[in-house]
């Protein structure tokens, strides 16, 4: 220790300007207003809309790339690049996306309907590593470009530089939602690369520096940090914060270099707000999740069919207690996938009732030596502390849980076997549109055609789920997915937990932060932000 | 001398290829499946199933495991060691963009390690049974027994946070870079990394110098009237210091464990990161490439050993 303390001493202490200040020699101007942002982990480095699904890549695409629509932190759509929300033709098949004029790319370029064609033709052609084609299966000619017999989609059209049209072959309002924020990508840039090297070409795997957000890529520095500097042919005109720095670095020292000023904007956990807090100059923001935590309860186990069970199960659970004690209360409670709109106020809140769960255990005569097995990845704080007090209040009421941790690839053999009782997870956005919900509850989408991890089955809920998707009337549709929500709600397809915020810390330096409760999108009005120094 | 190196070398090429086929069979006996854990359940859509086969048969991963290590071989010995299933980026490319950062943290950490274990061995030696002596083991013990993550996260408390004298995380500042900046950043995870490494190797000293100076040549230079200090720096020290060599090389190697999880701390933008990553993941190509890097570093410096060895101590013959 000794050793530490004289080599510190040596070393020149120029560690309190890096603020964000932006006074740290190197780079350009001393006036320049930089921002440190905390990374979860370092990106995948493939900033493509093709590429499979990862956070920090998407925490970067947000602020390089745009999209037709965006999501706000209510969870409802927004226009961005298109100039209103697309027109959905009185039967439900032609859906019209007017875009904004007089857009440019980054490099100068015009952005035309044209670059959105690109796009969509390339996000549903298999051949470019796409695993997000499927979401747009009910666009005509997807079928043939998925087989490929045909190149593009015939169901795309640009007609003119500012309209962009989907033709779909069966009403399907959710896609909306589903594919209105694909990230655009410049047609001029990629327009020769082969379909098939599109997830491994240098424009998305080193330097994706033309975009249409409101920063330009400037350098990936390999596990370190991602350079952006603001665009100034922004749709909205040039930002405030002249660069931006997404740091991967590890939750502990996130929040302590928020204390030191190294760090500007930090997404943290419930068991670091107590320290963040106590710090002068930092502030706290939080927005609601649009996922929820919860465990799926294998019905194909004949052990595991009776509803009664399940209910039992959701009233045994003090999940209050737990959203306090896990979460700091820092979430809100679920009794069904639906949210917003779809979620009706009369629907049965399984609120903690350990004799209503012993009633309905003995009414089904539980054996209460069946023993049930939950499997979970452990390692989050809230989880691990989900599954020991699902432990503990099950079987208090006569129901023995066994906790088993699980490597990731093990819970995909147990998924894949079909051969687990309960496995504790969560994610996923229900609050845009209801339709997300069909994919995990849905006769049709049972693991692996789907997210339906607890084999439920009820014809009349996929009934109401697919009238709703094919109605235009959006009050008449939201009826459909409230009367949807009451059966899931009655019949517990999955033992609902909690749906966590996300919490922000950052200093108070940054204003017109609104924080967001989808994490891979801080910066979602990033143009309304400004950094004093 | 040199039909010794040729056929050191010839067998741990053998060795080598062996450590090959066992962790590529290894990885792919693990449960799971790296393609499937690229969608998470609950964003598996009707369709993805499709995807998941047609990426599966694109990676080579429906074939038989005999057939992808061929495949997978013929490729390696002309030092292309596949694509990461993840990124689909070179892995011989990914790993040595991190082999400098690893190599500055453990060449760094080593010398450190050597400036303290060296000098506090020889006086623990010198004046054994003295509280210098009792000082030094109980030093050494105390780095032994404390993890270094945790005297990681002591440091960045201590240092970057209450004191603020050096940055807590990462090689540089964003913006900034240069010689001294990448110094301040370097000093606390090199330092506890040797400090780590420094305990045992002061025991190792100590033990060493202490035989030496109980040797009879000791006993005739003193005899001859040497200084006290030139019989101990000149004489015995040095000898003590053969045994050494032996014991860093194969250090070094432990010393790369330890990398990988101080890396993590401090976001240290090594090789060691890079492999958390990639076991997460299951991507098999950048998990099989890190694990040879691995085997390479050991394999190699145990050779070094035996042939500085020689080299340092004449009686030493290698045949």
């Amino acid at each position: 220790m000794a050793m530490v303390l004289a080599v510190a001493a040596c070393s020149d202490p120029t560690q309190d300007d890096t603020s964000g200040s932006g006074d740290d020699g190197a780079s350009s101007g001393s006036e320049d207003t930089v921002l440190n942002a905390y990374l979860y982990q370092p990106p995948a480095a493939v900033f493509s809309p093709m590429a499979p699904a990862s956070g920090p890549d998407q925490v970067v695409m947000n602020l390089i790339f745009d999209s037709l629509l965006g999501v706000d932190p209510d969870y409802d759509l927004y226009p961005r690049l298109a100039a209103d929300l697309p027109e959905i033709s009185e039967d439900g098949l032609t859906i019209t996306y007017k875009i904004k004029e007089g857009l440019t790319w980054s490099d100068g370029e015009p952005f035309t309907s044209q670059d959105v064609l690109f796009t969509y033709n390339l996000m549903t052609n298999p051949d470019t590593g796409s695993p997000g084609a499927s979401k747009f299966a009910d666009v005509q000619g997807a079928a043939e470009v998925a087989a490929g017999t045909a190149e593009t989609v015939s169901g795309f059209s640009a007609p003119d530089d500012t309209t962009f049209v989907m033709t779909l072959t069966k009403p399907n309002i959710g896609i909306v939602a589903l594919t209105g924020n694909t990230m655009i990508v410049p047609e001029h840039i990629l327009a020769d690369i082969p379909a098939a090297d599109m997830d491994t070409t240098e424009f998305f795997t080193q330097s994706p520096n033309v975009g249409l957000g409101p920063y330009i890529f400037q350098e990936y520095k390999t596990d370190q940090h991602v350079h952006l500097v603001k665009n100034p042919s922004f749709r909205e005109g040039e930002v405030e914060i002249d660069e931006i720095y997404l740091r991967p670095v590890t939750s502990d020292v996130a929040t302590a270099q928020l204390g030191t000023g190294e760090m500007d904007l930090v997404q943290i956990s419930p068991a670091d707000l107590e320290t963040v807090e106590a710090m002068d100059g930092i502030e706290v923001g939080s927005g609601p999740g649009a996922g929820y935590i919860r465990t799926s309860v294998n019905e194909k186990k004949p052990y595991l069919q009776d509803v009664r069970l399940r209910q039992a199960m959701l009233y045994a659970v003090d999940r209050q207690q737990l959203i306090d004690e896990a979460l700091g209360g820092h979430a809100q409670p679920v009794n069904t996938s639906f949210m917003n709109d779809a979620l009706p106020d009369d629907l049965e809140t399984y609120d903690y009732d350990p004799d209503r769960a012993r009633e309905l255990l003995a009414e089904m005569n539980w054996d209460p030596n069946q023993v049930i097995e939950l499997s979970w990845i452990p390692g989050q704080r809230d989880r691990d502390t989900a599954a020991t007090i699902l432990e503990s209040q099950l079987n208090e009421v006569g129901i023995k849980l066994q906790l088993k941790q699980v490597q990731p690839g093990e819970l995909t053999d147990l998924m894949n076997n079909q051969s687990y009782d309960m496995t504790l997870y969560g994610g996923g956005n229900y609050a845009t549109d209801p339709w997300a919900v069909y994919p995990i509850n849905s006769c049709a989408t049972w693991f692996p055609n789907g997210g339906n991890l607890s084999y439920w089955c009820n014809e009349e809920f996929d009934q109401l789920m697919l009238e709703a998707n094919a109605t235009v009337d959006e009050a008449a549709r939201y009826d459909l997915y409230q009367q949807a929500a009451r059966i899931e709600n009655a019949e517990v397809p999955m033992i609902y937990l909690y749906n966590p915020d996300t919490i922000w810390a950052y200093t108070d330096d940054i204003k017109g932060f609104v924080p967001n409760g989808d994490f891979t999108n801080p910066f979602w009005n990033v143009q309304e932000w400004s950094l004093e120094g | 001398m040199t039909a010794f190196v040729i056929r050191r070398i010839l067998v741990n090429i053998v060795v080598f290829i062996l450590i090959g086929i066992g962790v590529f069979l290894l990885v792919r006996a693990a449960p799971g499946d790296p393609v499937r854990m690229m969608i998470r359940p609950e964003d598996l859509q009707e369709g993805s199933e499709a995807f998941i086969q047609a990426r599966r048969e694109e990676l080579g991963l429906n074939d038989p495991v005999l057939v992808q290590y061929g495949r997978w071989f013929l490729d390696a010995i002309t030092g292309n060691l596949g694509d990461s299933f993840v990124n689909r980026q070179p892995v011989s490319g990914l790993l040595l963009e991190r082999l400098g950062p690893t190599v500055l943290l453990m060449s760094t950490a080593l010398a450190i390690s050597l400036l303290i274990a060296i000098p506090l061995g020889t006086v623990a030696a010198v004046r054994r049974n003295t509280s210098v002596d009792y000082a030094a083991a109980a030093l050494s013990l105390g780095v032994i027994s404390v993890p270094s993550f945790f005297l990681g996260i002591v440091a960045i408390y201590i240092f970057s946070l209450q004191l603020g004298w050096l940055p807590s995380s990462g090689m540089s500042t964003p913006g900034g870079g240069g010689g001294t900046d990448v110094l301040q950043h370097l000093i606390m995870p090199a330092a506890i990394l040797g400090l780590a490494s420094a305990g045992p190797l002061t025991r190792y000293v100590r033990g060493s110098l202490i035989d030496e100076l109980s040797a009879d040549y000791v006993r005739t230079a003193e005899a001859k009237g040497a200084a006290p200090g030139r019989v101990v720096t000149r004489h015995a020290l040095r000898n003590s210091l053969i045994p050494l060599i032996t014991i860093i090389m194969i250090n070094i190697p432990q010393m790369l464990a330890g990398a990988v999880v101080l890396e993590q701390v401090f976001a240290w933008p090594g090789m060691g990161q890079l492999a958390v990553r990639a076991v997460n993941a299951q991507d098999y190509p950048v998990i099989v490439g890190f694990a040879l890097y691995v085997a390479a570093l050991v394999l190699i410096c145990n050779l070094l050993a035996d042939l500085a060895y020689a080299a340092v101590d004449p009686r030493v013959k290698v045949t």
